[in-house]
């Protein structure tokens, strides 16, 4: 019973790592059509991450449990549950976005992406005998955004970063931009909760916009990483010692012009 | 050592052993010094042992964690490397202060470790394993020679410690060795030095015991060790002065009690009663004379009695005379005078018992009694008493009957010898030699008989005390020239030259001047009377001493002087130098001893020095005043006219002075 509960937890705080992005706070530049249109492609792409994330989450139990074999999540199964949480996030369903539009093209991208992922890690998710599996949001999310920047490839990224000393994986570890925007930005005192940043920024040589999108920590983030600091969590890893409402994440999505 | 005294000697062992001991703890104190040094080197040199084994696992963490980074990609893999990295060269710094050298090599050696284990993380993060995998191969060639480099470090430090330690093993055990050596030696000779030193002091010390117990013994011959210069000697010293102490205290107690006995014997022989009261007038001894003088109270003359116990006895059995007191008041007068220092009374019992009480304090305030039975003595005195007081009476009246009979023998001779003288005249003027010369004979033989008669009659009134003297102021040099007169005569009858020495000042004495002028008449008539052919010398002086004043007459002459046995009898009665004197000069014999009786009456005294042969020299020494009181006029008359009286008819007072020899 403890186990599946912690599995529970884990799930939950991947899931509010990633967050919600209400489209009211949004700052997005305001110069243009196409920047209006970045913007909602950005958040568009982060809701669709975070609905694939929310429904590991909630399916960790499931993945994590060493008697059953077929966990029944293969990459249809979970972009069904995955579309339906992003139509109740965003009122829209996906696949009313127009596949040829940019929007459509980038999001599709990202569905496939997730079943990619899902299909490629079925031997894990239905491995018996073991029980954590480290299949964990975080993870999945990373494996999908690699996947993305495979199909996307020159045209848009999306990833999961943080503050420095948040980032438990190298590869999430924030750029030289992205560290200047959580810094002076995201991290100052007047920031205003769950409001986005963006701009066009040129990156590795090209012009993009980039989408900041703020995680913070709820209840459910703190078993992992909140107090006591030092005390190993529930993957081994040592607590960071965060608190209620700081700034935990960031998605990070860039759009190449 | 006998010469030193014992806590010298203490004194010099305890310090013989004490040094030996410093110096043993000098020494090992350096060993443990050195050993101390050494170890801290072989400490040290551990502590850089494990500084460069846990640079050699700090180096393993490291390469772990930067590998486990490559594969995870976690930042917690990244911190722990960097972390293990910081350790390591803090090691490193550690074991760089012994093998500066070797550390460089290693920090070269793990740069290019780092560089390339780093590059090929990149790699890793980027996606390229193929690049990653290349450069950590690389890494892991520099990681070979770090760890190798390390472990030689430890070898070579390792054996240099081991080298360390055992020197300082083989010092501490040379330091062992020897120190057991010295404590070897040490224990030897304490041992050797205490029984030397116990030997020195248990021996005479022995000995001292040995005299000690002898003396306790009482035998004082005891041999007392020979005194050293040490504690002992001084024992031994005390104890000779003790020994020479108690052969005296024998000799004293000795001598005591021969003196006890001594006096007990005596006081027990003598004669008296003898008894000692202690200071609580309780008795302490008595003899047993006592007891005999008192047999009534004998139960009571023991040790213990007291003196006013013996007094009530006294009352109650001896019955004293209590001299018409109360036996109270007597009790508390014989008290009082036993409490004076020295006191002698006679007491008498009815029982005809006199005792003498002689009692006198001692020095301790106990009181001496002694008892003399004195009743034959009194009753011998009570008969002298009785004896003398009948020859007085007999001697009054003789004295009385001889004053009257020479009154009565002179008047009848009066007129024998008046009526004689007239024969004798009438025959002288008759021529008729017949009648003349026997008459002539009756007339001498009467003047001497009545010379005599006067003679007797002086003595008698004399021993009668019926002398009486009238004294008045007499003119000394007058008095001389008159005596000149009236000698001159009986001087010239023997050839005799008379020669007067007084000063023409010398004055008035107060004196009878009948009875001074008989006795200077009685010395100047004898002197005529033995001496012929020869000076009388008749000289008047005053002299002065301490008491008194004095007229000092003296008659000297150069007759036929007196022997010494003469002079012892000069001065009796009816005596003169030898009986054959009388004979040849003629006299009664009584003048001196008159002479003298006067001269005391009056105050004064005759001397009298002589050697036969040689002449004699008579010295009348009469007080300036020599009569006290002075009669009354009208007593001094009639005694005056009464010896007038008896004299005046037989020529007065110059024929006395001529008749008297």
């Amino acid at each position: 019973m403890v186990r599946s509960r912690h599995w529970r937890v884990t799930a939950t705080v991947a899931f509010m790592f990633i967050g919600a992005i209400p489209a009211s706070v949004i700052c997005a530049a305001p110069d243009g059509e196409d920047l209006r249109e970045d913007l909602l492609i950005g958040k568009s792409l982060a809701d669709m991450l975070l609905a694939g994330e929310t429904v590991i989450s909630r399916e960790q139990d499931r993945i994590n449990d060493p008697k059953f074999g077929d966990k029944g999540l293969s990459g249809d199964a979970l972009i069904e549950q995955a579309r339906e949480t992003y139509r109740k996030t965003t009122g829209v369903d996906p696949a009313t976005v127009d596949p040829a539009s940019r929007h459509g093209r980038l999001l599709r991208a990202q569905m496939d992406a997730i079943v990619e992922v899902m299909d490629a890690n079925q031997a894990t998710i239905n491995a018996t005998g073991t029980g954590f599996k480290g299949f964990i949001p975080a993870v999945f999310a990373r494996l999908v955004n690699e996947a993305f920047a495979r199909r996307a490839k020159g045209e848009a990224e999306v990833k999961a970063t943080g503050p420095p000393d948040r980032i438990r994986n190298r590869k999430a570890r924030p750029d030289v931009w992205e560290t200047d925007v959580i810094k002076s930005r995201l991290l100052a005192p007047n920031w205003p909760r769950d409001r986005a940043y963006s701009a066009a920024v040129e990156t590795g040589g090209r012009r993009a916009f980039r989408v900041m999108v703020p995680q913070y920590y709820d209840e459910t983030c703190l078993a992992c990483h909140g107090s006591p600091k030092g005390e190993v969590d529930i993957t081994g890893y040592p607590k960071e010692g965060a608190k209620l409402n700081e700034l935990g994440g960031v998605i990070s999505i860039i759009l190449y012009q | 050592m006998a010469r030193l005294n014992i806590r010298t000697r203490i004194i010099l062992l305890s310090s013989a052993l004490l040094i030996v001991i410093l110096g043993t703890n000098i020494y090992l104190t350096r060993k443990l010094a050195n050993n101390s040094a050494t170890l801290a080197e072989v400490a040290d040199l551990i502590g850089v042992i494990e500084s460069a084994n846990g640079a050699r696992v700090a180096f393993g963490e490291f390469r772990y964690w930067l590998t486990d980074l490559a594969v995870s990609m976690l930042t917690l893999s990244e911190r722990n490397a960097a972390e293990a990295r910081s350790r390591m060269e803090h090691l490193l710094h550690q074991v760089a202060a012994k093998k500066p050298d070797r550390i460089v090599s290693v920090r070269a050696e793990l740069a290019q470790f780092q560089k390339f284990a780093t590059d090929a993380v990149e790699e890793y993060t980027a996606d390229r394993r193929v690049m990653g995998n290349s450069l950590l191969a690389q890494a892991r060639r520099h990681s070979a020679v770090v760890d190798q480099l390390l472990g030689s470090i430890v070898t070579e430090l390792t054996s240099e410690a081991a080298a360390a330690r055992d020197r300082a093993v083989a010092d501490v055990a040379t330091a062992t060795r020897i120190t057991q050596g010295i404590a070897v030696a040490v224990v030897f000779m304490a041992a050797l030095l205490t029984f030397f030193l116990l030997r020195s002091i248990t021996l005479p010390l022995r000995r001292l015991v040995v005299a000690i117990d002898g003396l306790n013994a009482g035998n004082v011959a005891v041999p007392i060790p020979a005194a050293g210069h040490d504690e002992i000697g001084a024992m031994a010293r005390t104890l000779a002065m003790f020994r020479d102490t108690l052969t005296e205290r024998d000799r004293l107690t000795a001598e005591r009690e021969h003196e006890r006995k001594t006096l007990a014997a005596a006081i027990a022989t003598i004669s008296d009663g003898f008894v000692l009261y202690d200071a609580d007038d309780r008795i302490v001894a008595c003899n047993e004379r006592v007891r005999e003088i008192y047999p009534q109270r004998a139960d009571l003359f023991r040790p213990g009695t007291s003196f006013r116990e013996i007094l009530e006895a006294a009352v109650v059995r001896s019955v004293p005379d209590l001299k018409g007191q109360t036996p109270k008041e007597w009790i508390e007068e014989r008290l009082r005078q036993h409490s004076a220092p020295y006191s002698v009374a006679e007491h008498s019992y009815r029982n005809d018992l006199w005792v003498r009480v002689t009692q006198r304090k001692t020095h301790d305030g106990g009181t001496v009694f002694v008892y003399t039975d004195i009743t034959e003595l009194k009753r011998r005195q009570i008969e002298l008493e009785q004896a003398r007081e009948g020859a007085e009476a007999a001697n009054r009246t003789k004295s009385r009957f001889l004053a009257n009979m020479s009154h009565e023998l002179r008047t009848p001779l009066n007129a024998i010898i008046g009526i004689a003288e007239i024969l004798h005249e009438e025959a002288q003027e008759e021529r008729n030699e017949t009648v003349s010369e026997p008459v002539g004979r009756i007339v001498r033989a009467g003047k001497h008989l009545l010379m005599l008669i006067n003679d007797i009659l002086d003595l008698s009134k004399i021993e009668a005390g019926k002398l009486d003297l009238y004294p008045e102021e007499i003119d000394v040099a007058a008095l001389i020239g008159e005596l000149t007169k009236t000698t001159q005569p009986m001087a010239d009858k023997n050839n005799n030259k008379l020669t007067i020495d007084c000063p023409a000042d010398i004055g008035v004495m107060q004196a009878d001047s009948t009875r001074v002028r008989q006795v200077l008449l009685n010395l100047l008539s004898n002197a005529c009377k033995f001496t012929e052919k020869g000076e009388i010398r008749f000289i008047a002086r005053r002299e002065a001493d301490r008491s008194a004043k004095w007229l000092v007459f003296t008659v000297a002459d150069n007759g036929i002087g007196m022997t010494e046995e003469q002079l012892g009898r000069l001065f009796q009665e009816f005596s003169q130098a030898d009986s054959s004197t009388t004979r040849k000069y003629g006299g009664t014999g009584l003048g001196l001893a008159i002479s003298q009786h006067l001269c005391r009456a009056m105050g004064g005294e005759i001397t009298a020095k002589s050697a036969p042969g040689r002449g004699a020299v008579f010295t009348v020494r009469m007080p300036d005043q020599s009569l006290r009181g002075t009669p009354r006029r009208d007593e001094m008359a009639a005694v005056a006219a009464d010896f007038v009286m008896h004299n005046v008819p037989i020529g007065g007072m110059q024929q006395r002075a001529e008749r008297d020899g």
